[in-house]
């Protein structure tokens, strides 16, 4: 290349940022709730539809209306299963607005009663 | 110095680089070492800026307290005069219409049409991989989106020059050039007009054919709510992604590394798009304005200031991203704000994202090497959507796939 058009604000360092596991999804895994199936509780009072959970773990989450709010799909998640627990933390850690959250399952029951008044 | 004191986006001074980009980091610097996340600016009669990403959630949140009455600074000049469609309005009122308009805007919707961007992408390469040169901004980054949203609204597909000339005077010129623009969107007024004359006798599956029979509490909607909507789907439909586009394929032109990693990797793009979207954030100041007295983080906002959300400083922000000058094309989570944050969320987020992917997977799938023009400089266009409006580049010649004419 003739010349090196490299900004000087952002050198090209992304060979370095290579694909890390999300730090923030292993080190607070599995709330205290040994045995116990969990669901990931979408609060839709808070919940705007960017997609980012069904974005990240489409087998967990999906859009279910025309502004992309989203629920969770394919039933509780066994705490041993690993890689659903995994997508489901980094979903969780996506949102932007705060609007996904680990429950027991037996907790979660009803989830969405109290968010009704959204249509 | 105070760099909030000064501040005034079209001021902001162009690096070696050719985007604002030094300076923004300066700012952000020292906005960190004197620990401030919103300051007060003299310039345009005076605002409250918004640089952290914390205080950014904050007055995103604070819906009640600040209004979307003015959300764009500086004010877009509508035709009709009234605030944008939307995006200018609160709720209960932004939920009623943002509700009619939603549907074309779903997730669903926005991957129903992405094999049409895609045929759409790759006859824009055709017409161009020949000459070994393009200005990818015109001959790409204008065009995919113009067409996207005429294929949602329904209007000639070719005339991309002319949305754009009207988008360009409601969104630029008016400032710069106000009786250009006056002219220009006068043309459109008398355009719109003729167009809803037709779709009201030959209605078809397009969104304006919809909202001209949509009810909104029981009412149909009247004329003027309708050319609100064509007008604000244009405009944000248009010049959100374009600079997206562009500034992602500047950065793709340079960034050899990345560019192997994603031809590499294509299921990275997903997560690039939103890196591209946090790392130059094409929404620049988003505003809003004191309804009732706040206060936060050590400012106090009265009732009629306005309070501007400095998006591309905030998604620098390293409390909210580790290494946050670094173009991760896997960085998750990523939680930017450049789509905004809480019931404003861009309505046109799934389907821009989706135009992105498209558009950069089939660039770099046909044109897998390319660099910036030697002989040719890029531009940088300061506003409200701010970005490259102007990218050079040279590449190896290929052949067009389909026959062009």
């Amino acid at each position: 290349m003739a010349s090196d058009p490299t900004p000087a604000t952002s050198p090209p360092q992304s060979a370095q940022a290579d694909a890390t596991p999300p730090a923030r999804a292993t080190d607070r895994l599995l709330p205290d709730k040994t045995g116990a199936e969990l669901v990931v509780h979408v609060d839709l009072g808070r919940c705007e539809g960017h997609g980012k959970c069904y974005g990240h773990a489409p087998e967990l989450f999906d859009p279910f209306d025309d502004e992309g709010h989203a629920r969770l799909v394919g039933g509780p998640i066994d705490p041993a299963d690993c890689e659903r627990v995994v997508q489901a933390q980094v979903a969780i850690d996506s949102c932007p607005e705060a609007a996904l959250s680990w429950q027991a399952h037996d907790a979660a029951d009803k989830p969405h009663e109290r968010d009704e008044e959204l249509d | 110095m105070d760099y909030f004191q000064e501040y005034w986006h079209y001021d902001s001074p162009l690096g070696a680089d050719g985007t604002p980009y030094d300076y923004y980091l300066e700012f952000r610097d020292w906005a960190l070492r004197t620990d401030r996340q919103i300051g007060w600016s003299e310039k345009e009669g005076g605002f409250w800026l918004v640089v952290g990403y914390e205080a950014c959630r904050d007055v995103y949140m604070a819906s009640r307290e600040l209004t979307n009455r003015e959300s764009t600074f500086p004010v877009y000049k509508t035709p009709s005069g009234r605030p944008l469609m939307i995006g200018a309005m609160d709720d209960p009122e932004h939920k009623k219409y943002r509700k009619l308009a939603a549907p074309p805007f779903s997730p669903k919707s926005a991957e129903s049409i992405a094999q049409l961007i895609r045929e759409t992408t790759n006859d824009l390469i055709d017409s161009f991989i020949a000459d070994g040169r393009v200005d990818i901004v015109a001959s790409l980054a204008n065009e995919v989106p113009a067409r996207a949203i005429s294929i949602i609204l329904g209007l000639p597909a070719e005339q991309g020059d002319i949305y754009r000339s009207w988008t360009h005077a409601m969104a630029q010129e008016f400032y710069s050039r106000p009786e250009a623009a006056a002219k220009t969107i006068a043309e459109m007024d008398a355009w719109f007009a003729e167009l809803l004359v037709e779709r009201r006798q030959n209605p078809g599956n397009d969104v304006l054919s919809h909202l001209l029979q949509a009810e909104a509490d029981g009412e149909k909607l009247t004329d003027e709510e309708v050319y609100d909507f064509f007008v604000i789907l244009l405009l944000g439909g248009i010049d959100n992604t374009t600079k997206l586009l562009s500034n992602f394929a500047w950065r793709l032109a340079w960034d050899t590394t990345l560019r192997h990693r994603l031809i590499e990797s294509p299921q990275l793009m997903m997560t690039a798009v939103d890196e591209a979207l946090r790392f130059y954030s094409p929404a620049t100041t988003v505003r809003v304005v004191g309804h009732e007295a706040v206060s936060m983080h050590g400012c106090d906002m009265r009732p009629g200031q306005f309070v501007v959300k400095m998006l591309p400083i905030v998604n620098r922000d390293p409390r909210e991203f580790p290494d946050p000058d670094t173009f991760r094309p896997d960085r998750t989570p990523n939680r930017h704000v450049a789509l905004g944050l809480g019931i404003h969320r861009c309505l046109g987020a799934h389907l821009l994202k989706m135009e992105a992917r498209v558009a950069m997977t089939e660039l770099l799938r046909r044109i897998p090497d390319f660099e910036l023009d030697p002989d040719d400089n890029t531009s940088w266009l300061h506003g409200h959507i701010s970005g490259m409006q102007r990218v050079p580049i040279v590449f190896e010649s290929g052949e067009a796939e389909r026959h062009v004419s």
